[in-house]
């Protein structure tokens, strides 16, 4: 389901990009980015335990 | 409208032209997905997720250039920068499920497309977004797109269309893969939705039995979603209800 939400929220990026002021679009695409990011940690390397 | 004329014009297609690229690799991974039945690991997933907000980063100049009709340089940096991030963000999800087989001996995950994995295939598609958007941004000085304001294109339009499409299908594709749980498996093998649809009625079906077993359920009334065939029960309703077995 968080998989499912990240590409909601990448849609609702796009929907953003018609509006007047850029900034929403911007708000909306570092949300998305983050949520990735931190999906792929979780899948990626949590498991590993690495250390940095 | 105003009329767009060579350099400009040419790069308000190599938008349209870049955006379609991304949302054809995305359908070339569906294609994969559906007619060689290959489910996405998570990694892929995460792949496409990141190709897909690449894409958003030109749909943002054409969308500024087209619609809005503001200042094209600073638009054209921040939609290229966007394109970079997620790019970046695409290249170690790849990067890392590469070295995760490229070990010798290891077959990797899921078929291959001319010889190569398709996560092979998506860290050269980031690499050449990067590519693709450091030039643009070192050209810059040289570009201008059209700063006009007004309805967008035809082809504006459609290009909108199709990656909203083509987001809105992985979604759907996604939260099948899924179901209710949270997270994807980390070797999915089936559609989690429809198995636990199934796994529902099932369910359902062995608690009106047993309800019919304990003489709780009218199956003339009761049994409204046609779970049961009374001829096919093993509990006679006209049976005493002392003399059932559970």
């Amino acid at each position: 389901m968080v998989a499912a939400s990240i590409f909601i929220l990448i849609l609702v990026t796009v929907f953003m990009l018609h509006r007047p002021k850029p900034k929403m679009a911007l708000i909306f695409f570092g949300v998305s980015m983050t949520c990735i990011t931190l999906l792929f940690l979780h899948h990626a390397i949590d498991d590993l335990g690495l250390s940095f | 409208m105003r009329t767009l004329h060579g350099w400009e014009r040419t790069s308000f297609v190599l938008l349209h032209v870049y955006v379609l690229g991304v949302c054809g690799v995305v359908l070339g991974a569906f294609t994969v997905q559906f007619l060689g039945k290959e489910i996405p690991c998570p990694l892929c997933i995460l792949q496409r997720m990141a190709m897909l907000l690449a894409a958003v980063g030109p749909m943002f100049i054409i969308n500024r250039s087209s619609i809005h009709g503001s200042d094209s340089k600073s638009d054209l940096s921040t939609g290229f920068g966007m394109s970079i991030l997620a790019a970046l963000v695409g290249l170690f999800i790849s990067g890392r499920q590469v070295l995760l087989h490229i070990i010798p001996g290891d077959p990797g995950y899921g078929g291959t497309v001319f010889g190569f994995h398709l996560y092979t295939w998506a860290f050269t598609v980031f690499s050449t977004i990067l590519l693709a958007s450091g030039i643009t941004l070192v050209m810059s000085r040289y570009m201008t797109i059209s700063t006009h304001v007004g309805r967008p294109r035809v082809a504006s339009r459609l290009t909108a269309w199709v990656l909203g499409l083509v987001i809105a299908a992985n979604a759907i594709s996604v939260f099948f893969e899924s179901g209710t749980t949270w997270f994807l498996p980390d070797d999915p093998t089936n559609y989690e939705l429809i198995e636990e649809f199934n796994e529902f009625r099932r369910h359902r079906a062995a608690e009106r039995l047993r309800h019919v077993s304990e003489g709780q359920l009218n199956l003339g009334t009761d049994d409204r979603l046609g779970f049961i065939d009374p001829e096919d029960s093993e509990v006679s309703v006209d049976q005493p209800v002392d003399s059932r077995t559970p």
